[in-house]
């Protein structure tokens, strides 16, 4: 599953990162390491981009960029 | 006295500048590093006979190729050698902001650790054990709360020991927690690296062959020029990233930064206690953030602003106005009737008057976004938005240099540094001119009362107010159509991620905001203040030579007879024929072919030369040229001036405002754009793309549009 579907609310742990190398640094620098748990927060008023819980702190992240993170059914 | 240096690096939003600040006091340098538009900042300060000099990083989470912040923090670490690194982390945020330390150990530079924030860790549930992390670390770690300066002795006297050398701040290298297979790589890559190359310019060979390892292109490319055999390299790296990818199961980039969090949970485990709680940033973006709230809500704090920038500033932008024009005055009396009293009045100090009437507007826009910024808001402004500016290419965080244009694009253009993408500040800058700055109001409010006539579309609404509106969104156009030009042909490249932490609310201190104020006005009238004044002592030259032109009549002599009333029309006819016959005029007449397709002449041609200047002087030369003196766009008397021109028509108004709506920048925007670019080139593409666009829908306007529909 990926995290760009997941709906508000919905808490899970990564799997993987996929995607561009320069993309995946910049993903793993902000916490988003496989193992961690990853919570929605909300959806922005326009629907995109999400806003979730990752190592203790909010992230904000577009659909695009959410689709390169596997989540764990 | 000794100097030595000292290094603050950190995440952004881990309350970098407000130490910073604390440390330094108001005396600090903000420049830029040399070819990229990253900031840097410099302070000083005294520990007994040492003067220390503080380079504040960029803010970053990482120490990767990522981007150029990233490159330039690296890069300053190692190769201007700082004594020490302050690693400022935002407690309350602990292991995402240690993911940087971590990368600090790595290059095995000497780190003191500074857990910012306390406060708001103790809030969230966050119970450290400093000294127990202290030990474990290896390297000093001072707990802080730095708004409130809160902690400051401590760090002085830990940076005053360290920088004696009483006390050594190396980390322990066992906090590193990487897997066998990837030590044994780098170990491999390591010994490849001493033996193949001879000067590695002080980066160590270990933290290069990790950084090979994670497959970055920087140290790649540093490493091909530094190696023998570059192509045998190559080889024996992509086997050591094979080997990990088959042991380990992922990408060696994955790998090492698992390897980081763990290392970091380790250190974790018994220094810190956490009880989570709700916090007041949770409330706040329940509403802030909110699914029907939200866009009120940003529309409310954007329309705020704009009308700050937009009005406030008005009075004392007047006020700049009438003090120079009040020296000029008072100054003239002395100077006799010579070229230096025109040099110094109009010339000089209209010119540096030229440059202050601009830092009303950058300081009221700067004080806000600061405002913005330390709050924790503008993240959620740009969270909010960024939906829309997607379809462009561009993020949330070009939204407020966009609005702020409106108002004046220079500092519009200013704003574009909170962007931390080149590719996307320089998108938005090359957007911004197209943005209808307030200068440009008295030439449509000249032309469309002399041109619109008083009626009701559609029953209820008014047709000048219509068209005042259609021009801007024409702006609006022309901006969206030249940043998809520009994607597709030069600004080709990945999008931009929309990646961005929200951190948690704060209350933004009055001395950081002001200081940021403050830095921004000097870096706007060092950098562009002396181009733009050049350029207006240029201008002025342009319009006053040649001095004596020869005169189609002897107005000497004729005003010498007339009436009090003929005297003053042969004064104003004297001055338009000296302005059609200066360099300017007669770079007007030049230009003639050009715009006569758009149903201009050679004295519109003028008129927008002046326009350069400043768009509104655009009214000023066009009442000279029709001989009337010195006129305001409210006076009748041009009104019904060019009402009268048969060159005039409703078509060739709306297609005059068009163009210089649409035309170049004002001068004073041009060296702003070099500043924020780090080039002339930037200027000198925007000078001539702007420059096609407003030909082009003019001329489409005026041949095609217009007629068939005022027809």
């Amino acid at each position: 599953m990926l995290l760009r579907d997941c709906p508000v609310g919905f808490q899970a742990r990564i799997k993987m990162l996929k995607g561009p190398s320069a993309l995946k640094k910049r993903l793993l620098a902000l916490g988003f390491v496989p193992g961690r748990t990853v919570r929605v927060i909300r959806n922005a008023p326009l629907k995109d981009p999400l806003e979730v819980e990752i190592l203790g702190g909010f992230v904000a992240i577009r659909k695009d960029e959410a689709a390169y993170v596997i989540i764990e059914d | 006295m000794r100097e030595v240096k000292i290094a603050l690096a950190g995440n952004p939003n881990a309350g970098k500048t407000t130490i910073f600040n604390a440390l330094t006091g108001a005396k600090q340098k903000v420049g830029n590093y040399p070819g990229v538009t990253v900031e840097r900042k410099e302070g000083f300060f005294k520990i007994g006979n040492l003067r220390v000099r503080v380079i504040d990083l960029p803010g970053t989470y990482s120490l990767t190729s990522y981007s150029p912040e990233e490159v330039i923090a690296r890069k300053v670490i190692v190769e201007e050698k700082p004594e020490v690194v302050v690693d400022i982390v935002d407690a309350s945020n602990l292991e995402r902001n240690l993911y940087l330390t971590v990368q600090l150990f790595e290059l095995g530079v000497p780190v003191i650790l500074v857990l910012n924030m306390m406060d708001d860790a103790k809030k969230k549930g966050f119970e450290i054990d400093v000294e127990k992390l202290s030990r474990k670390l290896g390297i000093p770690v001072v707990p802080m709360v730095g708004h409130k300066k809160i902690g400051l002795e401590e760090l002085f006297s830990v940076l005053e020991k360290v920088l004696k050398h009483e006390i050594v701040p190396f980390p322990r290298e066992e906090v590193l927690f990487y897997p066998p297979e990837i030590k044994k790589s780098v170990k491999k890559i390591e010994g490849y690296i001493l033996s193949q190359s001879e000067d590695l310019d002080s980066y160590p060979a270990r933290w290069l062959a990790l950084k090979a390892l994670e497959g970055d292109e920087e140290v790649l490319r540093f490493l091909k020029e530094k190696l023998k055999d570059p192509e045998d390299f190559e080889k024996v790296l992509r086997d050591c990233r094979n080997e990990i990818r088959n042991l380990l199961g992922d990408e060696p980039e994955s790998v090492l930064a698992e390897a980081r969090y763990l290392s970091i949970q380790e250190v974790l485990k018994d220094t810190v206690q956490k009880s989570p709680r709700k916090t007041l940033t949770d409330y706040i973006d329940a509403i802030v953030c909110h699914r029907i709230l939200g866009i009120p809500i940003f529309i409310l704090v954007m329309a705020l602003l704009f009308q700050a920038v937009y009005a406030w500033s008005a009075p004392f932008m007047e006020a700049i106005d009438s003090f120079f024009a009040w020296l000029g005055e008072t100054i003239a009396p002395y100077l006799g009737h010579g070229m230096l009293k025109s040099l110094l009045v109009d010339g000089i100090i209209g010119g540096v008057g030229g440059v202050l009437v601009f830092l009303p507007q950058i300081v009221i826009l700067f004080f806000l976004i600061s405002l913005l910024e330390d709050s924790g808001y503008m993240p959620r402004a740009a969270f909010v938005i960024d939906r829309l500016l997607k379809p462009l290419g561009l993020n949330g965080k070009s939204f407020v240099p966009l609005l702020s244009s409106f108002a004046c694009n220079i500092p519009g253009i200013m704003a574009t540094r909170t962007i931390e993408n080149y590719r996307q500040r320089l998108l938005t800058i090359l957007a911004a001119p197209f943005m209808s700055c307030s200068a440009r109001l008295p030439i449509y409010t000249l032309l469309i009362g002399a041109f619109i006539p008083e009626r009701k579309l559609f029953g209820f609404w008014n047709l000048k107010g219509a068209v005042l509106l259609a021009i801007y969104l024409v702006g609006i156009l022309a901006a969206i159509l030249t940043i998809l030009v520009f994607r597709a042909f030069t600004l080709r490249g990945e999008p931009t991620p929309f990646l961005m932490e929200l951190p948690p609310y704060r209350f933004p201190t009055l001395k950081s905001v002001l200081i940021h104020m403050w830095n921004r006005a000097v870096l706007y009238v060092r950098k562009a203040g002396t181009v733009i004044l050049a350029i207006s002592i240029v201008m002025w030259t342009l319009f006053t030579f040649p001095q004596n032109p020869p005169l189609s009549k002897d107005y000497e002599a004729l005003k010498a007879k007339a009436s009090p009333e003929e005297r003053l029309q042969l004064e104003n006819e004297e001055a338009a024929e000296r302005l059609a016959k200066s360099y300017a005029g007669r770079f007007g007449k030049l230009i003639e072919p050009v715009i006569r397709p758009l149903g201009f002449d050679w004295r519109i041609g003028i008129a927008l030369t002046s326009a350069f200047a400043a768009k509104e002087v655009l009214v000023a030369t066009l009442g000279q040229i029709y001989a009337l003196g010195e006129v305001s766009e409210e006076e009748v008397s041009l009104l019904e001036s060019i009402r009268k021109d048969p060159l005039f028509t409703p078509i060739t108004a709306i297609g005059l405002m068009l163009f210089s709506l649409l035309m170049v920048p004002c001068m004073a925007t041009l060296p702003v754009i070099k500043m924020e670019t780090g080039s002339w080139r930037w200027p000198l593409i925007i000078v001539c793309w702007t420059l096609s666009v407003a030909w082009v829908v003019t001329f489409i306007w005026v041949r095609l549009l217009g007629p068939l529909i005022w027809g």
